[in-house]
């Protein structure tokens, strides 16, 4: 059943967790087969690479599993899950010592405007799983900011505690995300 | 302003990050510059385009039942 599909008489993701953490094996599946999907699809924005993201959904649900006595239902379960999955995919960018990907430039070369020569229409009219393929093509530290402020709704002040950078690095990635994803969709329709 | 500062300031510009002197400048270049104009529309479309992503678009899943027994099993190695 999808995350859509949950039958109106079945426990609430909280009941579920409270089962759960009371060592009810069948009410965490019940939780994982409603928050797999959402779980794996962060986690595939963020990182672009389904291995990792395989990798790193298995990590987040092993770790709900050993965590999941201390969801107080203070706030919804997919927020509090949402929380926990971004924070896995940030200490995975830690651990691999790719943090320095999440700060610096990569080199980008900036986007010269020659009057005449850019036609306003040449982007194409952007479907979804073009945009999802243009983004598992950024670069790391774009990618991360992009999912987490255009994707994931959060705000400036919030993605620089994240990841520890100054709001001006998120406002500055983001934008350089923004112009490279441009980019890449419009090489995108170049090829169709 | 120019073609460079107009773009260096089109995200921020779209976010409402402008103090009003700032935005004024940005306004009217993109008024009389169609390929800039253009640029910040396809910003536009690009961040309308992402906020209504959904965790199905675009996306190959694992299969559920396997990927459950991968976590099962992982559960069991830790506990």
């Amino acid at each position: 059943m999808s995350v859509a599909e949950v039958d109106p008489k079945s426990p609430n993701d909280f009941e579920l967790a409270q089962k759960s953490a009371a060592g009810d094996g069948d009410a965490f599946e019940q939780l994982y087969r409603r928050h797999f999907r959402r779980v794996y699809a962060l986690c595939l924005r963020m990182l672009g690479d389904p291995t990792l993201a395989e990798d790193l959904t298995q990590e987040v649900f092993v770790n709900l599993f050993n965590k999941i006595g201390s969801f107080r239902g203070e706030s919804a379960f997919t927020t509090w899950l949402h929380r926990m999955t971004v924070n896995q995919v940030l200490m995975y960018f830690r651990k691999a010592s790719t943090r320095q990907e999440l700060t610096t430039d990569e080199g980008e070369t900036p986007v010269q405007i020659v009057r005449g020569t850019e036609d306003p229409n040449a982007m194409p009219v952007v479907d979804r799983i073009a945009l999802q393929r243009a983004i598992q093509q950024l670069p790391p530290g774009y990618r991360t900011v992009f999912v987490l402020h255009d994707v994931e709704g959060y705000d400036h002040e919030e993605i620089a505690r994240m990841l520890e950078v100054s709001q001006g690095t998120s406002k500055s990635q983001l934008h350089k995300a923004r112009l490279k994803l441009r980019t890449l969709l419009r090489q995108q329709s170049a090829t169709l | 302003m120019d073609c460079s500062e107009s773009l260096s300031l089109l995200s921020d510009y779209r976010d409402g990050g402008l103090d009003d002197g700032n935005r004024t400048l940005v306004s009217q270049h993109l008024d009389g510059c169609p390929p800039c104009k253009g640029i910040f529309t396809d910003i536009e479309t690009i961040i309308i385009t992402a906020r209504a992503f959904t965790s199905e678009d675009g996306i190959s899943y694992p299969d559920e039942e396997i990927f459950w027994q991968r976590i099962t099993v992982t559960k069991r190695t830790i506990h």
